[in-house]
């Protein structure tokens, strides 16, 4: 079942640096990455995907350049850049906490 | 850094829009490509492929185009959103009108000073002249033949000089009117490049001529001879002596705003003003290709040379000559104050700036769930900041407009107390600039605050229910420190330079003064066109009948009364004096003329320190007597007894002239012409024993109750004197409080923009800090709940607001410090930087920011821990 990856605000920021650690990507990449790694749950809405990728230029957390592809395209790839690397650790952490959290909450209550 | 590269994002996006959009396009039609090949891929057929990708990937992101229509909607919604937050909108209005009122006015009165052009040809070209010597290098008077030394110089094309005969009276035989008349010399109207509305100007060459010229003002012309046409070739009467009417300026010509008329000096006469006689007003017209530094240096250069050369020349008091530009001359000390309180407006406005960006940025936190929707919608940053600008402008036209309203009045109450300002060539109003002004204000202050809280709520993301509240905080609060930083600096030096001011007229009114200003009355008297001796009898026997009133304890008249004009013109005669016995080669002796009758000394309670004053004995029978001043004995008779000394006055008055003044007595210094100046010698005649322009008093009295009160009896004496005698009166408190009126306008205007920008600053502290500490409000109950004190929770988050406070002190000292030149033109006899009024400054500010912190800080303490727990 695809879900789709608005399912927490901020889930998407998560994929998408992740995605981009590895290595540089254009925006398609990126998506198509998200699918294939998540094993298909993941799929990421193109429109948000640019939404989220404006919103992060405006941070600074990557930065974009236009490259000719394998294919001899033209494409707008992304990049980290350090501070969008520090926040990858950030959301990280941040996923694991709810990610523990949650899982806190799913244990059954004792004495039922 | 990253912030910058964000700000980079931020700034292309909204200027290079449609390059931004062909490269979103172009990315699409990448990504639809990459999703049909995918498709074929997995196995769908090519039209199929192509169009399912093209459908999925519809551009949602597509900056819509831009219309006209969209600033239509933003403004609507700003509207509404304005009306429900009332409270906001209202403070916010109240606050800028408030600023924006202020700086209209201030620009209205800059540019009738500076923006418009004087009345005169080419006015750039103008400038004065005056001496200087070691003791008083900002420039004194010039003498005549200094004059004539000066005029040779190529650098000036046209020179003229002036002065005040402010004891002229004009009369035609049937109507007399006493006023200031303005005596020339040189090219004066040449000189200024103006031209009478009716007839001719007075020439250098009239100056042959042994028939006397006048030219009449509009005021006068209209007053005395009802606007007669046929008004050239009359013959007036100027202090007794007839002159004929040649011309009648126009009604805008005011050079200076009091002259009544122009008239001619005859070389003749010139010829009996000595190089030691410093009363001209110098005026000149540069020649082309000269600056006045240029024509500075000539003059210094022919000064020296002609005390090297010529040993008479020691006469001359002056070693140097200064170059001012005519408008600096003018202008100069109250631009200089206007551009002060320019300043202060500005800091006033930026402080009303700041509050309003910090509430503006509150407002925005709340209403992230808003815009998020809205931008989930679509809207791109650059509508968020369109309609931020919007809402903002509305804000600040609106004031504008209200401030624009309002101006006139602010400005007719401002300029009525700007006695000041001498010479009024352009009447302030609210002109194309201040319009200019307000408007250019209202976009310079929507453009950046509309901004900030557009560029915040761009920025925050709703990562979560969890981390929203801590998040906000953090964002804004750095800003938000920085602008109360900036907030309680410029109050700080806005407070810094009002107790420089206020502290200074306290310092000039505890100089020591040489007359009394309590309970003493002052009239101003026009005496009708008669017989001097006549004059002076009617003023004696009006003087005795006001000594008879009740209440008068003593009663006296003077021709110039200390104070009574305005510092340019002064309330001095100077003189020469030649005393008995000196050579006349080394006198460079001056001294102020004054005729008395009556009580004077004792009305003004001026002091007899050695012999004896003026009784009835002393008449024109017997020989001439003088009075000196303390300055006058000291300086001319430094080694011997002054009483029984003999000196004659040079130019001070006809009936004077060729005759010996014997010294009887020496009173107190009196300083007469400014509070601030220190005293000048000063000497006293008698006007029983005969002087030639007699028509001129101010009758002194001192009572034993309220001055004012004897303002009616007096009046009716007069009447019943001669109904026709014109009367004006003062107390001497009241003239002393004119005399500072430049002081007391500065300490005033800066004091009040001061009370509004300490107002700032309390809303200000206080909004901050009441949202701080309502959005804090669970991390201050944990707190209580593990422990702290209510003690403790206070003095903590009064401390985190007060941070920022003491650093904005910090730098409004620094700031008052760095600006020290400029506060040096507004102190007297005290430091610019005074670390008392500093001091008190500090301690103000840092009361208004306690007081407005107290109030939060206590709504901290009364945070209920558990259900502050309890909420999300």
């Amino acid at each position: 079942m695809a879900t789709d990856s608005a399912v927490l605000p901020g889930t998407l920021d998560l994929l998408i640096l992740r995605t981009l650690a590895d290595e540089p990507m254009h925006g398609w990449g990126i998506c198509d990455r998200v699918r294939l790694r998540s094993g298909e749950v993941f799929r990421v809405n193109h429109g948000s995907l640019y939404v989220a990728l404006d919103r992060m230029l405006r941070r600074g957390w990557i930065v974009s350049t236009w490259q000719i592809t394998d294919h001899n395209r033209r494409a707008k790839y992304y990049e980290l850049t350090r501070t969008g690397r520090y926040q990858l650790t950030r959301e990280r952490q941040r996923w694991e906490r709810i990610a523990a959290a949650m899982a806190l909450m799913l244990v059954p209550s004792p004495g039922r | 850094m990253s912030w910058l590269q964000g700000v980079r994002h931020l700034v292309r996006s909204l200027v290079r829009r449609r390059s931004m959009r062909e490269e979103r396009d172009e990315e699409l039609a990448f990504h639809v490509r990459m999703e049909s090949e995918h498709l074929r891929r997995e196995g769908m057929s090519e039209p199929s492929a192509s169009a399912i990708a093209r459908a999925r990937v519809v551009d949602v992101t597509e900056p819509a185009r831009w219309t006209l229509d969209s600033v239509w909607l933003d403004l609507r919604h700003a509207g509404r959103a304005l009306g429900r937050a009332r409270t906001f909108t209202v403070t916010a209005v109240f606050t800028l009108v408030g600023v924006m009122t202020v700086s209209i006015v201030t620009v209205a009165m800059l540019s009738a000073l500076y923006l418009r052009a004087l009345p005169f040809q080419d006015d750039h070209q103008l400038v004065t002249v005056q001496s200087t010597d070691a003791d008083r290098p900002a420039g004194f008077n010039v003498s005549l033949p200094n004059f004539r030394d000066w005029s040779s110089q190529k650098a000036f094309s046209k020179t003229a000089v002036w002065d005040m005969m402010a004891r002229g009276i004009v009369a035609t035989g049937l109507d007399a009117q006493r006023g200031d008349i303005v005596r020339v010399a040189g090219d004066f109207f040449g000189t200024l490049g103006v031209r009478p509305a009716i007839g001719r100007a007075i020439l250098p060459s009239d100056e042959q001529d042994e028939t006397r010229m006048i030219v009449l003002s509009d005021r006068l012309w209209r007053g005395m001879f009802g606007g007669d046409r046929a008004i050239l070739g009359r013959r007036v009467h100027l202090d007794g002596i007839p002159h004929t009417v040649i011309g009648v300026m126009s009604a805008d010509f005011r050079f200076p705003a009091s002259a009544l008329a122009w008239a001619s000096w005859p070389a003749t006469m010139q010829q009996y003003m000595p190089r030691s006689t410093v009363t001209e007003q110098m005026i000149a017209r540069l020649a082309p290709g000269h600056s006045p530094a240029m024509a500075q240096r000539e003059l210094a250069g022919i000064t020296a040379r002609l005390h090297a050369e010529f040993p008479g020349a020691r006469d001359d008091q002056a070693t140097g000559a200064i170059v001012t530009p005519l408008r600096r001359a003018l202008f100069g000390a109250e631009g200089t104050l206007l551009l002060l309180l320019g300043g202060a407006v500005v800091c006033a406005l930026l402080t009303a700036c700041a509050n309003l960006a910090c509430a503006n940025l509150a407002r925005a936190a709340e209403r992230t769930g808003e815009f998020d929707i809205r931008a989930a919608l679509g809207a791109t940053e650059a509508r968020l900041v369109q309609y931020w600008v919007l809402e903002t402008l509305l804000l600040t036209a609106t004031a504008a407009i209200v401030a624009l309203i309002a101006a006139p009045w602010l400005l007719r109450a401002v300029w009525a107390h700007a006695e000041f300002v001498e010479f009024q060539t352009a009447q302030p109003r609210v002109d194309l600039w201040s319009i200019a002004a307000a408007a250019g204000l209202a976009l310079l202050i929507a453009l950046p605050i509309g901004v900030l809280p557009a560029w915040r709520s761009v920025r925050h993301h709703a990562i979560g229910a969890v981390a929203r509240g801590g998040r906000v905080i953090a964002a804004a609060g750095w800003t938000r420190s920085i602008l109360i930083v900036g907030e309680v600096a410029t109050a700080t030096m806005l407070l810094i330079g009002t107790g420089l001011a206020l502290r200074s007229v306290a310092r000039v009114l505890a100089q020591p003064r040489g007359f009394e200003t309590s309970s003493v009355l002052t009239a101003e008297l026009q005496l009708p066109l008669m017989q001097p001796v006549r004059a002076t009898a009617l003023v004696e026997a009006l003087i005795d009948s006001i000594r008879r009133l009740p209440g008068v304890l003593a009663a006296g008249g003077i021709d110039h009364l200390p104070l009574a004009y305005n510092p340019l013109t002064g309330s001095r005669v100077a003189s020469g004096i030649m005393r008995e016995g000196a050579q006349s080669s080394d006198s460079t002796a001056s001294g102020g003329f004054h005729a008395v009758d009556g009580d004077y000394f004792s009305a003004m309670g001026i002091p007899l320190l050695r012999g004896r004053l003026f009784t009835a004995a002393d008449d024109s029978l017997t020989p001439r007597v003088a009075v000196v001043s303390r300055i006058m004995a000291a300086r001319y008779w430094p080694d011997t007894n002054p009483i029984g000394q003999r000196f004659q006055a040079i130019g001070a008055d006809q009936a004077l002239a060729g005759q010996w003044l014997t010294v009887i007595g020496v009173v107190g210094d009196v300083r007469a012409v400014s509070l601030e100046q220190a005293s000048l010698p000063d000497y006293y005649v008698a006007f029983h024993q005969g002087v030639s322009a007699a028509w001129q008093r101010y009758l002194v009295l001192r009572t034993s109750s309220t001055a004012s009160d004897l303002a009616p009896p007096v009046r009716r004496l007069v009447a019943q004197l001669d109904a026709r005698i014109p009367i004006a009166f003062a107390t001497m408190k009241e003239r002393v409080a004119t005399s500072q009126s430049r002081r007391l306008f500065a300490g005033s205007a800066l004091g009040t923009i001061g009370m509004i920008a300490l107002a700032l600053v309390l809303v200000g502290v206080y909004g901050v800090l009441s949202y701080t500490v309502a959005t804090r409000a669970r991390e201050i109950g944990l707190r209580m709940a593990l422990g702290a004190t209510r003690q403790q929770v206070q003095g903590e988050v009064l401390g985190a607001a007060l941070r920022p406070v003491v650093i904005g002190v910090v730098v409004g000292v620094a700031g008052a410090l760095a600006l020290t030149p400029v506060l040096r033109q507004l102190v007297f006899e005290l430091s610019p930087n005074d670390p008392m009024t500093i001091a008190a400054s500090v301690a103000v500010i840092a009361g208004t920011a306690v007081l407005a912190g107290i109030l939060p800080a206590r709504r901290a303490t009364r945070v209920d821990p558990n259900s502050a727990l309890r909420s999300s």
